[in-house]
Parts: structure tokens; sequence; C-alpha cells
């Protein structure tokens, strides 16, 4: 009939290749009279099709291939129960798809354009897809025709009738049992489902009526109709003339539900009606039920007979066009046709038309088999919601069991098809029982544990079993509010009384926050930045950067731009594992990336074998402003649905210095989980009782370089800390105060009462020899049992009682969870007699060393800290004493050693008893909201007892003594700072790497052949970090400006690539280094506060050099994101960066001499201000957005009287310079303002340190200008006569005008300033005088001078041009 | 001429200030004048540690200044509050300097290095400084600059100043 070869199913099957035969479409039909409509794959339009990312997959999917040959099948298409010769197939257990099968084979199919007399017919199926699956294929229909003629003829007499079960008719002889019709149109159709019952069957037969159950499992479907509720309709003759098409359907109103139930073999019928949605259909031959779908809930249903026969009226397409709703995302229910761009979760999540995200969740509803990315799918009665998600905004589209989905095209990619699995995990259960957005946020929580865990927990781990949860559940549980678990009714509750069942509707609740894989984070970060710079977004881009004249030999640098961004604005949840890179960085890890984490307070419990999820925390990324590479980047969502679900990895090399921040106190950071597979022992982490060593940290080395560029043997990789083993032993005897541990039976020590420690100390200092202190300590101690101690084995070495002297104190250490509380002693162990009798100390100091799995007990480490480790038999800290004080002893610092972080107070202790105290509850005053400065590191001196894991209570009666002891050991042996060749002196690796350095340090110079000088530590404000070349060194070399350059001129070949430049205590020092960027701190930049340990001073003008042994420690970190904290909360002044100022090229001068010279150069004076003769200050009209942490305080005049011992000056000046001579960036002196301080509105703690500029903002922010003049004298400061003018109609309030006046006379009692600034002549002073009688002042007749440059004096530096000057005369 | 230094701090050190010529003058506010090789002074400065420190709280705080070459008397008065001399000028302004001498006062402790500015007076026949302001130098560099400050100063000022009759 038709040219063509004839394809087999089973050929199909056993090819399992995707194919179509779409030849057809393009020939006229030839003989069929009835075709369907020609549609298929083929005639999407371009512009349609699917975006080249397909579900799960990477590459585009490719177009289904097409046979070269025109070809057809021949079968006969079925609903799914009716071939029941055919065997069950297998992917299709509870079928809800048609059936195509030939005499070879059986397969699920689909089709379009259904019409109602090809079932059960052979049909020629002229174009097609096939699809091969698991279990065989796939077929979809597109295009087919009547076998041959007497097959259209219609099994029924009545042409459209089609009674629902095979054979029956219509022509009913028992009325009684199905005598009602329903005619409307259809609504909706529910999923297939299984009610276990059992049915009662009356045997007739017998006159008793004998009544017999049988359990069976009745499958069945619902199905509502929108029926008429007109006279004609609800007569039964009108019904009757239903039948009768041409009566047409004019004139009715379809708008009364009624409830359909197709159970039994009626429920073949399923993916009949689903396709019939919307269709005028009439139903005869029902009966009517009432049924109980819930507990008291019953429903009046119509349930079909053997004979039910079921007329399709009209194609809603025809005659009901429906209504384009628009969507408002409320939940309401409607129609949704689109194109699938993706499906992921095994078919839970389709995407469609790249924006709109379908949830079918539910596994009743089995979605067909052409769901694949590239159809055009309809989805009817699905509710439509826009959900709060804090970090992107979309449409989703949830399924219910009213919706019902068709395919209108299908798809010509080569996808395949998903199944939603059949058996249901706990978690499945879980994700139904929750609103629309909490199942989805469910499924990105499982997608992104999925990728996020990949390869450290099994899938069965995250996802949970049937009888186990899985870690997605949990984390979901503990996330998710109440509000959004909705209770389940069941399939019928929920389809007759869906709108009472709260199906769709979005619960109140707080927003919910991604979790999303580290490498999602960084991307989005990046594209953040990127962004931001494309818009030239500078409000919030922070140039933090004031010192941006700082200068390294004349080059200049680009400043780095840092931005902050807060948790908030990310709108996601930080999970992971925290791990110790290679390179010695503490970084929060998972499978899929790593980020930088700074935790100021980190506890010592924190191991890498616990998932923490931090949900308060701050991103800090750190670039140049011209770093725009963002190729592929802006595009790129890193947080939308897609690439979450996507499992494609977003490779992508990260440019910018990203890393974030958080801290413990504040909850942010949650042991979420521990792994399953880590030992619960590493975690233990309470002291319990027993003996412990005192360590104190003197040193950190960095990272050794040499083994950074070999990653990979982390063997040889190790870090060392130096420090000291304190002449203390803590014993604690636990938990129960008053109990003596067995341990310490055994071991055991003579108790003195803490009398016996005055005793000790007072013979110490007296330097009494051994013999005296046996006889002073005799009277109180038992020498059998001193015999008998055994506190380590050097000391068990001692036979008799009368060598040494333990000495006990009493303490009370508490823990930091709080929940050990514990009694114990400080003894006082042989070896630190000695010292204390005034040996050299630096005998105890020993080398900790840290390998890989022990980094975070390195990380964990502070120099300056107190630290204890339980000891252990043949302790390397007792047996070191052995070797008899043997300097540098190495110890390896395993995984197994514990080291707690220790602290001291001195209290009552024996009056604190209770036990409830929770130190860890005491907040520490340090951290308060606004966050402007970040504490990084656990202070020493604040509040360390609130960080620290044990905290020891001494008793007060002893504080001055041991102050004492702690300060003579810490002067004698941990401030000192090391000569460089005891530097050098460390274990061989640093000490080659440290030559290898030194080597480089060849100089031009022949007498300077190594670097000399101390090696100090200092604490100071990075200001700037500058990156040389040799190039600039060069040029720095050749620099001959600088003041000190024998000491920087380099050879090439140098290795300083870097130069810190540090504020301390008023004088910019710069910091050379050739250190590599592993050795520097997570965090360290322009801001930070860093104590920088042992470093080279290299002979004064305020050099040094990073040595290899050098350790920086980041103490605070001042956040500029917020104007107002990065106004107000950094005292430094700016004046100090114009030491920076070439002052060679400026002569000195003194004021008496101005009146002879007359040139026009500048020339430099030191001086000091005495009086203010005329200021003029301003609010700032001009807006700086890009300097925001610029105040808005403008001097356009003011007029000082200098005076440098010679005579006096006028010395005018404006802006910076100006306010620099007021000392408006210094921090407000509080206290000299005495009793009027308290007049300060809003004086606090929080306002204690803002720089005097900030008091003046506000008062400009009231009374815009402020004119002042000082009528008084210009000679003494305290005698000025100060009057104001202020610009606003207000007048100065008194506590404002106190206020002013201070800030003058502050001025006026200020230190010595450098000026730079030139003579002015006749002319100018002309100029100046025509402004300032307008003021109403009158000129000084002095000597005036405009100050070009204003600086503190460096009286180093200065002294020393004055010896020159003073020598060469 | 003459007079040029006469409103001038002058960096003096203490050997030199102290040995400064003095004389009974028929002004009512400063009984006595003060000369340097002929030149009027009333103002100095010195800086030096602190060697002694007497206080009368409310009344007066009376320190020493060694600058290596001698010993300065200073004397920072605390009485604003009570003296008839400031009740004619604006109690705010009298209070501010008040406090601030207080605070001032508290600075000046044992053994800091301070920076005094004054009127030079004289006590029982001594030349002292009664301080205007005093402020607490945390460089201890501070000093050697400033002797070799009154060197040159002495060097090319005060020295070459037109002799007085």
């Amino acid at each position: 009939m038709e040219g063509g070869k004839m394809v087999s199913i089973s050929e199909l099957v056993q090819g399992r290749r995707p194919l179509t035969a779409t030849s057809t479409l393009h020939s006229p039909p030839s003989t069929s009279s009835h075709t369907p409509p020609i549609s298929s794959s083929s005639s999407f339009p371009n512009s349609n099709l699917p975006p080249s990312t397909p579900a799960g997959g990477v590459t585009a999917p490719r177009i289904l291939t097409p046979l070269n040959h025109p070809s057809y099948l021949i079968g006969t298409l079925a609903l799914p129960s009716y071939l029941h010769s055919t065997p069950a197939l297998p992917c299709c257990s509870h079928s809800t798809c048609f059936v195509f099968s030939d005499a070879s084979s059986t397969v699920c199919c689909d089709v379009l354009h259904l019409d109602l007399r090809i079932i059960g017919n052979r049909i020629r199926v002229l174009s097609w897809n096939f699809i091969p699956s698991k279990c065989g294929g796939f077929l979809e229909i597109i295009r087919w025709s009547f076998l041959d003629s007497t097959a259209r003829l219609s099994r029924c007499s009545n042409l459209d009738a089609f009674p629902l079960v095979l054979g029956s008719s219509s022509d009913s002889k028992d009325g009684s049992k199905g005598r009602y019709s329903l005619r409307g149109v259809l609504e909706s159709v529910s999923p297939v489902s299984v009610i276990p019952c059992s049915v009662v069957t009356r045997t007739s037969k017998s006159g008793s009526g004998t009544n017999f159950s049988t359990p069976s499992n009745l499958r069945g479907f619902l199905a509502q109709i929108m029926v008429c509720e007109c006279e004609l309709c609800c007569s039964k003759e009108g019904l009757m003339s239903l039948d009768d098409p041409r009566k047409g359907l004019r004139g009715h109103c379809f708008t009364k539900p009624q409830i359909l139930y197709f159970c039994g073999s009626g429920s073949s019928w399923h993916p009949l009606f689903t396709k019939l949605i919307g269709n005028v259909i009439c139903i005869s031959h029902l009966k009517k039920k009432l049924v109980f779908i819930g507990k008291e809930e019953s429903q009046l249903m119509y349930v079909t007979t053997g004979k039910t026969v079921l007329r399709v009226l009209s194609m809603a397409n025809q005659e009901l066009p429906h209504k384009e709703a628009v969507i408002k995302g409320m939940g309401e229910c409607g129609l949704y046709s689109g194109i699938i761009t993706g499906i992921y979760m095994q078919g839970m999540v389709i995407n469609l038309d790249e924006r709109v995200w379908l949830l079918i969740t539910d596994r009743l509803l089995n979605p067909p088999h052409s769901l694949r990315v590239g159809a055009l799918i309809s989805v009817r009665n699905i509710h439509f919601l826009n959900p709060k998600f804090s970090w992107t905004e979309m449409l989703i589209l949830g399924s219910c069991f009213k919706t019902s989905i068709i395919v209108e095209c299908f798809s010509p990619l080569e996808t395949g098809c998903h199944k939603v699995s059949q058996s249901q995990s706990l978690l499945g259960k879980f994700i139904d029982s929750l609103a629309f957005s909490a199942r989805l946020w469910v499924l990105l929580v499982v997608s992104c544990f999925r990728k996020k865990f990949c390869g450290i927990l099994t899938e069965k781990e995250i996802l949970g079993s049937k009888h186990r949860e899985g870690l997605v559940q949990v984390f979901a549980r503990s996330h998710l509010p109440s509000s959004v678990f909705q209770y389940r009714y069941g399939v019928f509750m929920e389809f007759c009384k869906h709108d009472s069942c709260g199906c769709g509707t979005e619960p109140n609740y707080d927003q919910l926050k991604l979790v999303a894989p580290i490498s999602n984070l960084v991307h989005h970060c990046e594209a953040m930045w990127m962004k931001n710079q494309l818009e030239g977004d500078c409000e919030t881009m922070v140039n933090n950067n004031e010192f941006s004249q700082l200068s390294c030999g004349g080059r200049s640098h680009g400043l780095p731009i840092t931005r902050i961004l807060p948790s908030e604005a990310i709108g996601v949840i930080l999970l992971g594992s925290l791990k110790i890179s290679p390179s010695g960085r503490l970084q929060l890890i998972d499978a899929t990336g790593c980020i930088d984490v700074v935790i100021p307070d980190l506890p010592s419990d924190c191991n890498s074998n616990s998932i923490y999820e931090v949900n308060d925390y701050s991103l800090v990324m750190e670039g140049m402003p011209d770093h725009l590479d963002h190729f592929g980047l802006v595009e790129m969502e890193p947080f939308s649905c897609r690439s979450i679900f996507e499992s494609s990895p977003l490779v992508r090399e990260i440019s910018l210095t990203m890393y974030v921040y958080f801290h413990l106190r504040k909850s942010s950071l949650q042991k979420f989980l521990v792994h399953p597979h880590m030992n619960l022992k590493d975690n233990l982490k309470e002291p319990e009782d027993g003996r412990f060593h005192m360590l104190h940290v003197t040193h950190k080395f960095p990272v050794l370089q040499k083994f950074q560029k070999d990653q990979v043997v982390s063997d040889g990789l190790s870090m060392l800390v130096e420090a000291v083993v304190l002449p203390w032993d803590l014993f604690l005897s636990g938990k129960n105060p008053t109990k003596v541990s067995k341990d310490q039976k055994k071991e055991p020590m003579e108790l003195y009462n803490s009398r016996n420690y005055h005793e000790y100390v007072s013979f110490k200092r007296c330097k009494i020899d051994h013999a005296s202190s046996r006889l002073l300590s005799s009277g109180l101690t038992d020498k059998s049992s001193v015999a008998g101690m055994g506190l380590c084995g050097h000391l068990s070495d001692c036979s008799s009682a009368n060598k040494q002297y333990p000495v006990e104190i009493p303490c009370l250490a508490c823990c930091r969870s709080g929940c050990l509380v514990s009694s114990g002693s400080l003894y006082c162990t042989e070896a630190a007699l000695k010292f204390g009798a005034g040996c050299n100390l630096g005998a105890l100091k020993v080398l900790l060393e840290f390998k890989s799995e022990s980094f975070f007990k390195y990380q964990l480490l502070q120099i300056g800290g107190y630290y204890i480790t339980k000891h252990q038999n043949k302790d390397l800290f007792c047996n070191h004493r052995d070797f008899d004080y043997v300097r540098g002893g190495k110890f390896l610092i395993t995984s197994g050693t514990t080291i707690w972080s220790l602290s001291f107070s001195y209290d009552e202790i024996f009056h604190y008893t209770d036990p409830s105290f929770d130190p860890a509850l005491v907040t520490c005053p340090l951290h308060n909201s606004q966050q402007t400065e970040l504490l990084l590191q656990r202070s020493t001196d604040n509040c360390h007892e609130m960080c620290s894991d044990i905290h020891l209570h001494l008793p007060a009666d002893l504080k001055n003594e041991l102050d004492v002891d702690f300060t003579v050991l810490e002067k004698d042996l941990i401030k000192t700072a090391p000569k460089l060749e005891e530097v050098a002196n460390v274990p061989l690796c640093i000490e080659t790497a440290m030559t290898a350095s030194m080597q480089s340090f060849q100089t031009d110079d022949s007498a300077f052949l190594l670097p000399e000088g101390n090696l100090v530590s200092l604490q100071g404000q990075v200001l700037a970090v500058h990156n040389l070349n040799h190039t600039s060194l060069d040029a720095h070399s050749s620099n001959e400006n600088y003041g000190d350059v024998r000491q920087l001129r380099l050879s090439r070949g140098v290795t300083w690539s870097t130069c810190i430049h540090v504020l301390m205590d008023h004088h910019i020092v710069s910091i050379f280094g050739g250190l590599s960027e592993h050795a520097y701190p997570t965090g360290f930049g322009s801001g930070v506060v860093a104590t920088f340990h042992r470093i080279l001073e290299l002979g004064g003008q305020n050099r040094l050099m990073l040595t290899p042994v050098s350790f920086i420690a980041i103490n605070s970190m001042k956040l500029n994101n917020d104007q107002y904290n990065a106004e107000c909360s950094n005292p430094v002044n700016v004046s100090e960066l114009y030491n920076f100022v070439p002052l060679d090229a400026v002569s000195s001068c003194l004021i008496s001499e101005l009146i002879q010279c007359l040139e026009c150069k500048p020339m430099q004076f030191h001086c000091r201000i005495v009086a203010v003769h005329f200021l003029v200050l301003e609010k700032n009209r001009k807006s700086q957005p890009k300097v925001p942490c610029r105040l808005s305080v403008d001097i356009p005049l003011a007029s000082f009287v200098l005076d440098d011992g010679s005579s006096s000056c006028c010395c005018w000046a404006n802006a910076e310079r100006a306010a620099t001579l007021l000392r408006l960036h210094e921090e407000f002196p509080l206290k000299a303002f005495g009793s009027s301080s308290w007049k300060l509105k809003g004086i606090g703690i929080d306002n204690a340190c803002r720089t005097t500029i900030y008091h003046l903002d506000k008062l400009l922010k009231k009374h815009g200008r402020i004119t002042v003049k000082n009528y008084g004298s210009i000679s003494d400061s305290s005698s000025q006569d100060l009057m104001f003018s202020v610009g606003s109609n207000d007048l100065l309030s008194s506590s404002d005008e106190n206020l002013l006046k201070f800030i003058i006379l502050n001025a006026c009692i200020g230190t010595f300033w450098t000026i730079i600034g030139d003579v002015m002549d006749s002319e100018a002073v002309g100029q100046l005088e025509e402004h300032v009688p307008k003021m109403g002042m009158t000129m000084h007749s002095m000597q005036s001078i405009w100050a070009k440059e204003v600086s503190y004096v460096n009286p180093l530096t200065e002294a020393r041009n004055m010896v020159e000057e003073l020598l060469n005369r | 001429m003459s007079n040029q230094l006469y409103n001038t701090h002058v960096k003096l050190l203490a050997f030199d200030l102290l040995s400064l010529t003095q004389t009974p003058s028929p002004s009512s506010s400063d009984p006595i004048s003060f000369s340097r090789r002929g030149t009027p002074l009333s103002r100095a400065e010195t800086l030096g540690t602190v060697t002694s420190r007497e206080l009368k709280p409310h009344k007066f705080l009376k320190f020493t200044v060694d600058d290596g070459t001698g010993c300065v008397p200073c004397v920072l008065w605390l009485n604003h509050l009570s003296s008839p001399y400031f009740s004619r000028r604006n109690p705010a302004d009298v209070r501010l300097i008040a406090d601030l001498a207080e605070y001032q006062a508290s600075e000046v402790k044992l053994g800091v290095l301070v920076r005094v500015r004054g009127r030079i007076t004289a006590y029982r026949g001594t030349v002292q400084i009664t301080v205007s302001n005093v402020i607490v130098e945390r460089d201890p560099n501070m000093e050697i600059l400033h002797w070799l400050d009154c060197i040159k100063l002495a060097r090319k000022c005060y020295d070459v100043m037109p002799h007085g009759k």
C-alpha cells in the first residue's frame, strides 16, 4: 500500500538505537482518509529548539538519527491492561501507557492527537520515534493510518461510543446497575492509585443473600467532570438527547463538578482520559455511590460499571477555547505549555523554557515516557508559585493529584526518558510532605549534597534509605520551619476536596537559603565582582587605601579594591569541613572546591572530620580594579537551579583573593555532622584528670617554602613551632573536684598547701642554696612520699627527697564547654626550681613539629599563648629533661597529642563552687554588632579566658608571686629577640632556606655582605602592600633621595618581592620581604593590624626585612564596607604618609630667617602651633563617591600661629593640611575634654575611639559652616578669645561651642610639626587680605607662609640632619 | 628687633634658662623681667624627664624637668576655678582650661619625657616656668632633637641677636 520497509518492534528493541522515521511526513498522505494532523518533531521552529545543555549532560544532545529509507510499523495500539496475552512491560509496572504490539514484541507508546477508534485496532505507523530503554524501548507515534478500511468501523454500533470493557455493549439490560449518565467537560484526572480493600460479593442465587468478602487491591482513578445544571441536562430525557451530537453543546453552562471513579478494568483508560482533559464527554451507564474518602468525609461519586460507555462530544480546542490566565504565582491552578529544556533529579524536576521549574515529586504522578528534553508539553491543573528564595527568583509549577501532563509534540532530540522511581524512600515521603517551594529547596539540597560530598560520603549516607534518614533529610529538617510541612490526605481526599486540603498554598516562612557547592559560591562571587566592575559600581567597591601616596622608589602601584559581601547578600549557607591546606591555610572544603577561611575563635576541638555549617559570615574579595577577566563569567549564574542541578563542574581559574570569615561565638558555625567514618576518640576533647605539661608558644615558623612546590609529598611537609615548656605541671583531679584520681594515686605527689609556695618564692628570691631550702621545707614535707614521687622519668631518678622540692598551687580548672569544672594543682617541677634560682631558662625551649595530619593543632597555637598537653608515659616533655637542657629539642606532635589552650585568672577560687558556671556563655565584649573591627586572633590580654579551652582560677593571694615568675620567664626567655645566628640554628631545612635566601643579598658595596641587625617583632597597621619587581628595585636603589640607600642597594637576582608599609606608633616602617604568598596569612592586606614576628632590622630608617623564619599574625582587621565605620574607627593620622615626601629637596629654615629670605622656593619648618588665628569649617558639598571613607568636613581657609623658638609666623593652610594641623584625624582625647565630655551626645563605648573629625562632622551637619576668629592672644593658647559664627540660623549651643574651643585648644597643645611651605610674598598676602577683612579680621604683621605639606616630625631623621648641619658649620 | 623673641617660646637648655638675668620690673603683671644677653624673654619651652612631682590638688602641680643640663622647676596651676585671675573670663572657657590642666597634670608622672611651654617666672629667686601646656613625648629621640634644636637656635638666633641696652 505504501512504500517503504516494514520494521518490526523486536528489530527496534534489539537495535537499541534511538531512531526516527519521519520521511513520510514530507509526502502527502496517500490513502488514509483519516490521518492525524501532521505534527511531528520536525515541525519545531528552530527558535524553539531546546538549548544546548540537556538534562544531566555536558554536551548538546544530537537530533535523533533518521532512518535513511521510508519505513513503517504495523501493530495494534491498546490500553495497558487490554493485552492480557502480552507479558507485563517491566518498565511500566503500574502501566499508564498505551502499548503497541506487533507479532514480534510489545513496547510502551504514546500517540499524538489521539483518535479513540485507534484503540484495539491494527494500524500502520508511518512516522515515529523510537527511544530505547532498559526494558526495551518506547515508541512515539507521530502519524499513522488504519491498516484496512474495515478497521475504521467502530466496535460499537454507535460510531462515537466506546465501551470501557471490551465486548460489552451499551445496550444495558441491567438498568439499575448503571442508570446514570454524566455529560460535561472533563476537567481533571487523578493518577491511578491502588486501594487495598475487600470486595463484598452478594450471591444472589441463594435466597439468604450470603456475603463473600475477598481481599483485593482496587485499582482506579478519579476524574472530575463539570456538568451543566440546566433543566434539560438534569432530566433523564435531556441526557438521552445529548447522545445526539447534533444537538450541540451551545447554551449549556458546565459549572457543577462531579466526581467519576474509574475502578477495576476501567482504570486502564487512564492514558486516554488524560488526553481527553478539556473535552466535553458523555459517560453513561454509571452507578452512583457515596464513598468515604476520609474518616468523616464522604463524597458522592459516579462509579463505572462493566457497561460504561464513553462518548466524546467535542474537542476542546474547537468549541471551548481556554482562557489565558495571568500567572500570579500565588499557588493558583492553571495550564502551562512549554518546551522541556532540562530534566533533573530522575525526572522530579523539569525545566521548561529555561525559566520555569516543574516539580513532579509524587511517585503516583508517573509522567509519560515521552517527557523528554526537547518535547513540547502542556501541563494542566498545575499550581503556579513564586518561591521566597533569597538567592534567586523563579516560577515553580507544583504538581498535585489533579495535574496531568500531556506531550503535545515529541522531542526531536536524542534524549532519554526518565521514570520516577516507584519505590519511595524516607526522603521521598519527606519531600512530598512539604510545600512546593520547600520541595524544590530540598531537591536542590540533595543535588548540592551529592556534589559536595561526592567521594566523601556514600550516596546512601546522603540520601538515606527506606528506613534510615540520610544527611539531606537531617539537614533539611533542621532548617525547614514547621509551617512548610503539610499533611498528606491521600489521592481521594486531595482530589475531591482539593481546595480544602491546602494544596498549593505557600505558608509564610523565612527565606530558605541555598547550600551552594563551594565552587559555585566562588564563581558567584567572582561574577558579582566582575559585574560591579563592569557597571562601575564604585559605591559598593571600597578603595580602602587612603595611603595611596605611599610609594616604593617612586613607582606607582595599583591599589587593590576590597569588597565585602555579607552572608545576607549572598543568601547561601556554607557547608563543608575544615582542612589545612598544604600551604598551611585554613580552608573550608567540599568535593567541589575550597575557600580560605578566617575564624578568629577557632576552637581547639575543631577537626577535619566534622562538617560545619556556616550561616553568618562575610566574604571578602580583593583584587585589582582593572581585573576584568570576565570571560564566560557574567553569563554564568552559579546559583541558578540549573547550575546546581547540572552535574557539569564549573572549571575556572580563580584570580581574585577571596576568603570567608566568621565567628564561632556568634554560633554561625555549627558542627553539623560528624563523619560516620570518624573515630570518635579523636573528638574526645575534655581533659579529664591527670597530669599536664604547660607550654608557652614563643614562635611559629611559617610553612617551609622548600616543600611548597611538592605538595603531593605530604610526608615531607611539616611545620614548626617554638615553645617553652614551663616549669609548672598542672594536675587535674577530674570531674569530681574532691576525688583524687587513680592516676594521681599511682603517682603520689606531695601535696603542699599554698603557704608553701610563699616560702618557696621567698627562698627563691633570696637564692638560698639547696641545703637551706631543705631546712625550710623539711618541717612541712613528708620525706617518704617525696621519695616516691614519680613525676617523670627524670624525677623518679631522684632517690632522695632532699634534692628538689615541688611546690603546689591549688587551682580550679574550667572547661570552655562548661562541662568540666575540676580542681587541680600546679606543681613546680624540678627543673623549674633550678630556673627559679636563676638558671638559664632557655634550656626548656623546644621545637614542636607538626606533620600534615596535625596541622590543625599548628593552626590553633598562637604566639604568646599558653597551652597544656597531657602527660604520657615516655612523654617527650618529660624525657627531654633527661637530655639535661639540650637546646632545640624537636618533638613531633602527632594526631594523638591533644593541646588545649590555657588562660589564667586570680580568684578566690575556694569560694567558687557553682558548677553550673559556663564560661562559654559569657559573651566577649570585643565583638560588637557593628563589627567594625574583626578580632582575628584570640587575644591574650582581653578575654582570653573566654576563648581558651581551659581556664585556671588561681588563688588571688599568689597573684604577685606568679606574676613575677611569668614576667621573669617572659623577660628572660620569650621576649628576647634572638640573634641572627641563633635563628639560623633552627633545624636543617630552615637553615638551608635561610642560607639560600641570604646568599642572594649580595650587595654592590662589599662592605655589606649580609643584612645585619636584630630580629624584632613589631605590631602595626598595614597601610599598603606593594609588589616589587627588579626594575622597581633598581629604581629604588638609584633613588638618592632615600636616606638610607646603602642598606637597600641590592644587586640583581634579589628575591625581595614585596614591600609592606606598616604604621606603627605614628611612624611608617617598610618591611621588605621575599616570602612566598603562602607565608602571608589569609586576609593579609592593607587595613589589617598585624604582628610581624622575628623580622630583621635593617639599621634605622624604619626599614625591616622579612626572613624565612618570620611569621605574620593578623591581630585585627578593619572592614571598610560601611562608610560610617570606616570614618570613625580609624584614628590614623593621614599626615603620616608625608614622611615619605623626599624632604632633602627642601631646605630647613628658622622662622626668624624668613625675614631675610624672600625666595620663592618652599622651605621646611619645625614648629609647634601656638594659637589658631582664623578658621573656616564647612560641610563638604563635593561628594566623593570613590572615597567613601572621607568625612564631609572641608576647611577652605585656616591660619595658625607657629612658633619654632626663633620667632613666630602665621601659617595659612586649607583642606587636608589644615585638618592635619587641627589634629582632626587623631583620636578625640576624651579624657582631656574632662567634665564636658558627657555633653558630647552619643559618647559611649562605641564613641570612645572616634576621631575628632567625627565630632566635627556632626557639628557641621547641623550648622553647615562655622567661622572661628581669635580676638585674644596669639602667643598663648590658653588666652585665646575665640568667637564663632555659624552658617545656619541656629545659634551655636554652648556645648557645641565648648567642643570647638576644645578642638582648637587641642590643636595648640600638639607636638612638633614639619611643615613645608612657601613664603608668602606681599602680593599673596594682599590677596588674602582682600578676603580676610571681609571676615572681620585684622591681619597680623607677622610673616606668612602657605603650608604645602604637613607631617609629624620624625625626630631621628631630623636629629641626624641637624647634627650634620651643626657639624658642617 | 630686640623684642622679636619676647613672645616666642625660646628653647633654652636648663643651665641657660636658669641663668637668665632677672630684673625687677615696674609692671604689675610681670614683677620680674627676664633677659638673655640683653634680649628680653618672656616665654620658654623645655623638654626633659620629670624628676620630681608635687601636687596640691586644685591648687597647682609643681614638677621639675631635667634636660640633662639642669633641672627646670615648673608650676602648672590648677586653681582656675577659684582664682580671681580667671574670674573675668568666660566661665565655660575657664572650665575647659581647668579640665585640660587637670588632664595634663595627670599625665605628668615621674620619669616621663615632657615638653613644657610657658611663661618664664621666678619663685624665690629661681627661674621657673609657669606652664601653659605640657605634653608627654613618647619618642626618646625627641630629647636629642631638643638638644640639637637648642644648640642650633642658640647659634643661629639667640647668640646673634643684637645686644640690648
